[in-house]
């Protein structure tokens, strides 16, 4: 296998975080998980160099746990930006002040990617297990937009803010957010313990309808990225959204990379798949363990026409709730009865 | 509110985008550069198509703009246009483009986003902005500091689209001038600048470019 060309790599900056989000998908907050890396913790700009010399990859994402609890972000942004590397941050904003976000604006971020779950501050400082988060997000979106940043905005739909929608993405277009990830909750990690908080189908009908008439009113380009599948919603009544499936496998995977060198097939999996210092890159992700992930359909999906492209949904979130890659993932599991069949 | 001249033919060009995408085409008539300005437009259907990839749909628009500006050029070198004109039209265009391919990029928060340009925003969204703002500040209470941050910035950016392109080099310079050594720039004013009669003509024969009468 020769120089895998990539459009993107995650690097989880720290397994730390000062949020206690309830719909948390990192792997590790699941009961069971493997333990956190050893401290200090490993030169990210190194674990870089290392990657990036070995794939052709023009774009990183850098995340958490909470990537702006790391002294050493700020760097790693510069590291990437003078190699010509497009940078997002994924942050809850809480520690976003003026002065990081202008340097980090500064040092070549080119967006940050912040969550907003309602437009009610106790709903959002709930599900974020922090009290301040929402004013702190908002804070982050006006210091990014006065430092001339660019900011999309997370919108994890559950049953607690899914009706909130509407309002929500109003205001994060009246903070100028240049985009929004409509994201349904997925299970996994400390999510995994709140199933209670999957959205019923209706309401995430309901939801998709509201953003959908929004991004065409706001200009928001609003990108479905959590999979729906096409046999619970039809995805084509929303002419606005932009739905996304499973890209494991794809030059449009997520491949993720924490400090110490793991490698997973995506920021919700708990599959490592080697070590970047132990194994070629290419050698990594061109083995038997992400074959396997990638082809791991649930059984009830086999006879459907789409089971290529939807793939019965996030593979990652079966084998982090139910140990198995091929079980149905818990939305398609909570709606398999209204599941319709595609011509 | 006051719209001058780049903001009436941002407009203009967004408002003609959302025509040529319902695909109220006129019959085709001789290919010479009237057409290729025409063609230029009725390719935002396909750049509404590109934009769903980021990588051709970027290099649909960029196309789309350079092709339109050679179109231009010639009708200007032919003496059938003035150059300010065609500078006007060209605007509206670029906006419209730019407008077509940001409504339909998959952008998210993993997928590589280009660095977006700071001046996407028409002076339409940014007024929708600011009305939003004030009823979610209320609705949310929202900390004061924090909504007077968001509203500077909405300020700022109405400033920056009220410049035309000679307004944008003189503030640069005087701003250049003023800081100094410093580095220190003083807060942009907003400026209040009108229509002029030209930007409306030049409106004017980009519809009849588009009705075919051109």
């Amino acid at each position: 296998m020769g120089r895998p060309r990539l459009q993107t790599l995650i690097l989880e900056m720290t397994q730390d975080c000062d949020h206690a989000c309830l719909y948390c998908y990192n792997p590790w907050r699941h009961p069971g998980a493997r333990p956190a890396p050893a401290r200090p913790q490993p030169d990210a700009t190194a674990l870089l160099a290392h990657v990036l010399a070995q794939v052709d990859c023009g774009h990183v994402t850098l995340t958490g746990g909470e990537p702006l609890l790391c002294e050493d972000l700020e760097e790693t942004v510069g590291f990437l930006a003078r190699r010509g590397v497009r940078v997002n941050v994924i942050t809850n904003g809480h520690r976003l002040t003026d002065a990081r976000a202008a340097e980090l604006i500064q040092r070549g971020v080119s967006l940050f990617a912040v969550p907003l779950l309602s437009h009610r501050r106790e709903t959002h400082d709930a599900l974020c297990g922090a009290a301040g988060a929402f004013d702190a997000a908002l804070a982050a979106l006006a210091h990014i937009r006065a430092h001339r940043g660019a900011a999309a905005v997370a919108f994890v739909a559950t049953r607690l803010n899914i009706a909130d929608l509407r309002d929500t993405l109003r205001l994060a277009f009246a903070f100028g957010a240049r985009g929004v990830q409509f994201n349904r909750f997925n299970p996994g990690g400390r999510g995994a313990a709140h199933l209670d908080l999957l959205p019923t189908l209706e309401q995430v009908r309901d939801a998709l309808a509201v953003a959908d008439a929004l991004a065409d009113e706001l200009g928001l380009s609003v990108a479905v990225s959590i999979p729906i599948q096409p046999c619970l919603v039809a995805l084509d009544a929303y002419p606005h959204l932009n739905f996304g499936f499973c890209a494991a496998g794809t030059e449009r995977a997520y491949y993720t990379l924490d400090r110490a060198g793991h490698v997973r097939p995506c920021n919700h999996s708990a599959t490592v798949l080697g070590n970047v210092w132990e194994r070629p890159f290419a050698d990594i992700i061109g083995g038997e363990a992400m074959a396997a992930f990638a082809a791991a359909t649930p059984a009830f999906c086999q006879p459907c026409p789409l089971r290529d492209t939807c793939q019965g949904g996030c593979k990652a979130a079966a084998e982090v709730c139910y140990g198995d890659l091929r079980a149905e993932e818990p939305f398609l599991r909570a709606n398999i009865g209204a599941a319709r069949r595609l011509p | 509110m006051q719209w001058n001249r780049r903001q009436f033919l941002e407009g203009l060009g967004i408002a003609l985008a959302s025509v040529v995408l319902s695909r109220c085409r006129p019959p085709a008539a001789q290919k010479d550069d009237w057409d290729r300005v025409r063609d230029a437009w009725y390719g935002l259907d396909r750049l509404a198509q590109d934009a769903k990839d980021l990588d051709r749909g970027q290099k649909t628009r960029d196309r789309l703009v350079a092709d339109h500006l050679a179109a231009l050029d010639n009708l200007v070198r032919a003496g059938l246009i003035g150059a300010a004109q065609a500078e006007d039209i060209h605007v509206a265009f670029q906006a419209a483009a730019q407008h077509v391919w940001r409504a339909n990029a998959p952008i998210t928060c993993y997928v590589p986003a280009p660095y977006p340009q700071y001046r996407i925003m028409g002076a339409s969204d940014l007024a929708h902005q600011a009305d939003i703002l004030a009823e979610m500040a209320q609705r949310s209470a929202i900390d004061p500091a924090t909504v007077a941050l968001a509203q500077t910035s909405i300020q700022r950016d109405m400033a920056i689209l009220s410049l035309t392109d000679e307004d944008e080099k003189a503030l640069i310079e005087a701003l250049r001038q003023s800081a100094g050594e410093s580095g220190q720039y003083p807060p942009l004013q907003e400026l209040q600048l009108d229509i002029p009669p030209e930007a409306v003509d030049a409106a004017s024969l980009l519809v009849d470019i588009l009705l075919g009468k051109k």
